[in-house]
């Protein structure tokens, strides 16, 4: 008899929590603005340990880089100089160019094309819970003028888009998460394509590219970068590299793979872009 | 004493989870982390039974919910069956036994992973099964068998010295 009632009882419980998933569930896809304040309880109690946790981490795992020795610091340091030197000097070509482009262009009126992008630098706190998606937390949110859909990049490279934000803590789902599309286009040729974040493809290194014009003269090693067509990334950063062009099974359009120049494994730091892509909404269906 | 056991159940899952978030994000073997949570909910469905183990559940789903997912209760729902299914076992439970805790835990590793690939992975049309159980699943399961073992004698150690300290206080 007793052993009857503690079973029923149990099963309440089951009921009662599945009960409240459901209505979870429901509430935060119908109006998933309700339960913001219970998120910024929780992260903004959490978030501070996990940021804490995470300095001591980097730095007793980054113990390595602080044992070098002399010699290899004067051998690096030598390389670096001649670079600086090269660079320098590449430099000061560049800006002669820039500043006849400024001439060249406001003799002809035209605008400048690539806009500077204001950013914002944030701290990556935690990763994703499990190993299935490639999300992560910065340490930066709302209170830091953080808005969802902001991109965000490292290394000058995209990294992903900010898709919840709370007070002191925003979610950041990378490019290559298995969920996310980006709209991506060839720097040279202007052709567009779509690069599908994959989980099976990510673990050798790289990701699909696909619907890329039949007809498209692009070869292996362009540059990938957003496209001006997308409606959540802002024009003109960089993804990565491209190789293993061709034709797809459909003979309609050639795929290829995307080598990221982000090093997904070690993010420490990102920059978040904080000109939000203005955009009208053409086709509500596209999601990226 | 029930405030010492609620206090250790709301504690447990706060460290586990930042194990999990923080701590193991620079432990990572072979690119996969162990499911620190997973092994909590299943302990301690085990050893408390269903109750402890919908409610521990709830608690580590929920707050992946919070933290990562973009609808809220999806993972809580999951936890708290998988805590359920784990009270049933209670029954034959038995202090000394490692076996069961342990062919448990590997078998629900299993099929979290197999239950993530169905509804977030195959049901958008991405099959890639076999590739998902080499790069992923197995070295997952055997990633938290191997952090298992510790933290399950742990958490036995703490649930057996709460259980010794209630049974006192009621003579």
């Amino acid at each position: 008899m007793k052993f009857q009632k503690k079973n029923m009882r149990s099963r309440h419980y089951l009921f009662i929590f599945v009960g409240v998933c459901f209505l979870l569930i429901g509430i935060s896809v119908f109006a998933g603005g309700v339960l913001s304040p219970v998120k910024a309880l929780a992260t903004g109690i959490l978030s501070p340990m996990q940021k804490g946790i995470n300095s001591i981490g980097n730095g007793i795992f980054s113990w390595n880089e602080n044992i070098k020795t002399k010699e290899q610091l004067k051998e690096d340091n030598k390389v670096l100089q001649e670079k600086i030197d090269s660079l320098k000097m590449q430099n000061r070509i560049l800006s002669q160019d820039q500043i006849e482009l400024e001439r060249l262009q406001e003799l002809l009126k035209l605008k400048a094309k690539y806009k500077k992008y204001s950013t914002v630098g944030a701290r990556v706190i935690s990763k994703g819970s499990g190993n299935w998606f490639e999300i992560f937390a910065i340490d930066k949110g709302s209170k830091d003028g953080i808005k969802k859909n902001m991109n965000v990049i490292a290394d000058n490279g995209l990294v992903g888009i900010v898709y919840d934000v709370s007070d002191h803590y925003a979610k950041v789902r990378t490019i290559i998460n298995d969920t996310s599309m980006v709209s991506a286009m060839f720097l040279k040729t202007k052709d567009s394509c779509i690069v599908r974040g994959s989980l099976s493809t990510m673990s050798d290194g790289y990701l699909e590219v696909v619907y890329i014009d039949k007809t498209a003269k692009v070869k292996e090693g362009d540059e990938l970068v957003t496209s001006y067509l997308s409606s959540k990334f802002v024009e003109g950063l960089s993804i990565g590299k491209v190789s293993d062009i061709k034709l797809d099974s459909t003979k309609l359009t050639k795929t290829a793979k995307v080598t990221p120049i982000v090093d997904f494994k070690h993010l420490k730091e990102v920059l978040v872009i904080t000109d939000l892509k203005e955009n009208v909404n053409l086709d509500e269906k596209t999601k990226e | 004493m029930r405030l010492k056991r609620t206090l250790f159940y709301i504690l447990s899952v706060i460290f586990c989870f930042l194990l999990q978030t923080s701590v193991f994000q620079f432990l990572k073997l072979a690119d996969v982390m162990p499911n620190v949570l997973l092994i909590l909910t299943v302990t301690l469905g085990l050893i408390r039974g269903k109750k402890a183990g919908i409610g521990i559940g709830f608690s580590c789903g929920l707050l992946i919910d919070i933290f990562f997912g973009d609808v809220l209760g999806q993972y809580a729902l999951l936890y708290l069956l998988i805590g359920y299914i784990n009270g049933c076992f209670n029954s034959f439970f038995y202090e000394d036994d490692v076996l069961l805790p342990f062919g448990l835990l590997v078998i629900n590793t299993l099929a979290y992973s197999f239950a993530i690939f169905f509804f977030f992975f195959a049901l958008r049309g991405r099959f890639a099964f076999f590739s998902y159980l080499k790069d992923i699943m197995i070295p997952e399961a055997v990633y938290t068998g191997l952090i298992a073992l510790p933290l399950y004698k742990l958490l036995l150690f703490i649930d057996v010295r709460i259980s010794d300290s209630e049974k006192r206080s009621m003579f």
